[in-house]
């Protein structure tokens, strides 16, 4: 008897341990009101914005009567983790981490803000930011994020080894005669500033060991040609530059002429071995180490990288060599998007979230992020940096003049998902690049039609 | 004090009594203490499953979870014909049939070793099982560093004796790289469920078997072998099935690519539940794949048990 009853006490406890897991919800309302949970980008992201986080802190908090705490999901699959938790409608995060590409995806999920919306959220002031980059976080009109870094893509060159070719005739008379073997084209070393893709091309070959064993580099550039949505937004730049885009009237237009030019590219360059044949696994690091190794010439990364290229503790050798130019085309375009914080519809703390969002929309904080590494959406922030940051203003300008953005729409990610499995494919020789067009603009019309 | 006194001595009966009530009471307080257990099974197995069967039946989205709408076995009908879902079957049980082979071939050759060899096999063995020690998305960055091109340790060495690394992460290699750095890690684990169970195999028999004779690769073939075959199958199916369902090491090294060259089914149905957010597809392609497996697990769970029953 007296062992039956101590059973059923250890049972009952065992059974009652897990309520507490269970009654965790329900005492997160007490906690949320003092704390601002924000989802954040692992990373230089991150360890720029845990600055602005621990001046507020510091010396904010307490007057404001909140802190802000800064979650850190993984690089690799955060969007991935966002996602879940918003579709199980979980209000343990007050701020998104999102950006131009996946905010469509998760608006059901957001609170709209900025002027004219409804709620606490109506109250976020977005007037600091650069418009086009606020625009690009608009769905169906709706604002649903501010924008913290802006990311586009430049072209980096070795600017020794490019000078040298423009003040060297024999090494112009071999350039010339590499583009009219491979290229079948008439060309002549010029300023990066004014390359089309012909003359990047040109320009890889030169530097290719393969066909001009006096190079300095073994490969001319290093494609980042991994089945990656990132890829897919640098790929873009091809297509915006030959005029194509997504769609042309709604319709789905990846088999166009322009998108078979910028397939043409990649394949020329991989097939001629101008960039290493495991590029085909690569992606941001890889073509980082290719340039830093003094392996590639000419490379085509994200404005992100410009730190990283010229920091001397991680390039030693090649830190002060770093040209930088706008994307190469007959039309330069960059693709831009921004990476942003939203607010969950499910959030319980939504009035200080928006008292956090408009922190953030002030220069104090967003030129404290600035020099800590981050890359905020500000033109007088980035302006005012130059002289530390000298990339900022060429981001600035290039974001301006040769900036687009994808159509953003609920099927965004999906539309680039698809088009890194379909176009990768071609980039790997698993089918032809035409082959690869025709099924990614198949999939691009499924899409388009829900 | 008379004989056949109506007053008896304790007897049989009584203590009968005893062991009938023990056993209902002893069952009753074991499921009490297990409940909390049974409780946490039924949240993360069942339930999920079920709730799986029915999203596999309707057209839903991650981006709009709340609207839904019941569309039969259309899902499944659009996986039978995605071209898609057959190639990354068809790549998993490539990938399974050979790393899995290779492991066990390798660890078996390594369990016969390592049963000869005394001097500083505890050493060795400690070693030898470090590999699988590293989580398998770990592994898989490693390698992307050790043989990249331009920085890793891998290549440079290979290049001092005039191997280009081309030939080791092109397109044409990376299936079997893939290949090479599943049977690097989980060999050790196919190794030491071998090795403990030929260490279990009585001494007394293969003596016999000496005395009578017996070459060594006799013993092994008619002695060793058959002794140790439930640990086999146990190990080939474990393997098979971690194999077939791959996913960290092959996703941090190749996202899959190049192009689809290396996505399991794992991967794809990832893919397509988080990367394009088709939740309706993706359970259905997961409940098709587990019929897929199922008649192969069935057999071999039977296999096993009747084994176990016989002894």
């Amino acid at each position: 008897m007296r062992r039956h009853s101590l059973s059923l006490r250890v049972g009952l406890a065992l059974a009652l341990s897990v309520l507490p897991f269970a009654a965790r919800e329900q005492a997160l309302p007490v906690q949320a009101a003092n704390t601002v949970h924000m989802v954040y980008f692992p990373g230089p992201e991150s360890d720029a914005m845990s600055q602005v986080v621990n001046y507020w802190n510091q010396h904010m908090a307490a007057k404001s009567g909140f802190q802000v705490e800064m979650d850190l999901f993984d690089r690799l699959s955060s969007f991935d983790k966002e996602a879940t938790c918003l579709a199980a409608h979980s209000s343990s995060e007050d701020l998104i981490f999102t950006a131009s590409y996946e905010v469509g995806s998760m608006a059901h999920y957001l609170d709209p803000i900025g002027h004219g919306a409804a709620g606490p959220g109506g109250n976020v002031n977005t007037s600091l930011f650069i418009p086009s980059t606020v625009n690009s976080l608009k769905v169906g009109g709706k604002l649903y994020a501010i924008p913290m870094d802006v990311s586009n893509q430049f072209l980096y060159y070795r600017s020794d080894l490019i000078n040298k070719l423009l003040h060297n005739r024999q090494e112009q008379q071999l350039y010339t005669q590499l583009a009219a073997k491979y290229l079948h084209q008439h060309l002549v070393p010029k300023s990066p500033a004014n390359w089309n893709w012909a003359d990047f091309e040109a320009t890889s070959i030169f530097f290719t060991q393969k066909y001009n064993p006096s190079s300095p580099t073994q490969y001319g550039t290093s494609l980042q040609l991994k089945n990656l949505i990132y890829n897919i937004m640098v790929w873009d730049d091809l297509l915006w530059s030959f005029g194509g885009s997504w769609t042309v009237n709604g319709k789905a237009a990846l088999d166009s002429p322009a998108a078979k030019q910028a397939m043409a590219v990649y394949d020329t360059l991989y097939q001629l071995g101008c960039t290493p044949a495991a590029s085909t696994s690569w992606e941001y690091p890889e073509t980082n180490l290719a340039f830093e190794t003094g392996k590639a010439a000419v490379v085509i990364q994200w404005s992100a990288a410009y730190h990283e290229l010229t920091d001397s503790s991680k390039s030693p050798k090649f830190a002060h060599m770093v040209g930088l130019g706008p994307v190469p085309g007959n039309v330069h375009r960059t693709h831009v998007h921004a990476l942003a914080l939203a607010l969950n519809t499910f959030s319980q703390n939504k009035a200080n979230a928006v008292t956090w969002l408009n922190f953030l929309g002030t220069k104090q904080a967003m030129d404290m992020y600035a020099r800590a590494g981050g890359i905020p959406s500000v033109a007088s922030v980035l302006s005012g940096l130059v002289n530390v940051h000298p990339e900022y203003a060429e981001i600035a300008r290039d974001v301006k003049q040769y900036g687009f953005a994808e159509p953003a729409s609920a099927q965004e990610p999906a539309i680039l998902n698809a088009m890194a499995n379909d176009l990768s494919a071609a980039w790997a020789g698993q089918t032809s690049g035409p082959q690869a067009l025709a099924r990614a603009n198949a999939d691009l019309t499924k899409l388009l039609a829900g | 004090m008379a004989s056949g006194s109506p007053v008896s001595s304790p007897s049989p009966p009584a203590r009968r009594n005893v062991h009938r009530r023990r056993p209902a009471r002893n069952t009753r307080s074991g499921y009490v203490l297990l409940a909390p257990l049974i409780v946490l099974i039924l949240l993360v197995t069942i339930f999920p499953a079920v709730y799986a069967y029915y999203m596999s039946a309707n057209h839903v989205l991650l981006s709009n979870i709340d609207q839904r709408h019941f569309v039969g076995l259309g899902n499944y009908a659009d996986e039978l014909h995605d071209g898609r879902f057959w190639q990354s079957i068809l790549f998993s049980v490539f990938f399974t049939l050979v790393a899995t082979s290779v492991e066990f071939g390798l660890g078996l050759a390594l369990a016969l070793l390592f049963g000869v060899i005394h001097r500083g096999r505890g050493l060795a063995i400690s070693f030898l099982l470090l590999p699988m020690m590293v989580a398998p998305a770990l592994f898989g960055i490693m390698y992307r560093l050790l043989l990249n091109d331009f920085v890793g340790i891998l290549t440079y060495y290979l290049s001092l004796i005039h191997v280009s690394t081309d030939t080791l992460t092109g397109t044409n290699q990376i299936v079997p790289l893939v290949m090479v750095i599943d049977v690097l890690q989980w060999t050790p684990f196919v190794f030491i469920i071998l090795f403990t169970a030929l260490q279990s195999v009585p001494q007394d028999i293969l003596e016999a078997a000496r005395a009578d004779g017996a070459s060594a690769w006799r013993t092994l073939l008619a002695i060793r072998l058959p002794y140790i075959l439930p640990a086999l199958v146990v190990v080939l199916l474990i393997r098979g099935v971690d194999a077939f369902k791959s996913f960290d090491m092959i996703y941090v090294l190749t996202g899959g690519g190049p192009g689809t060259l290396t996505t399991t089914v794992s991967i794809y149905i990832y893919r397509l539940a988080f990367n394009t957010g088709d939740l309706g597809h993706a359970n259905a392609a997961a409940v098709l794949l587990l019929v897929l497996l199922t008649p192969l697990l069935a057999v071999t769970l039977r296999y096993i048990i009747r084994d176990q029953g016989k002894k």
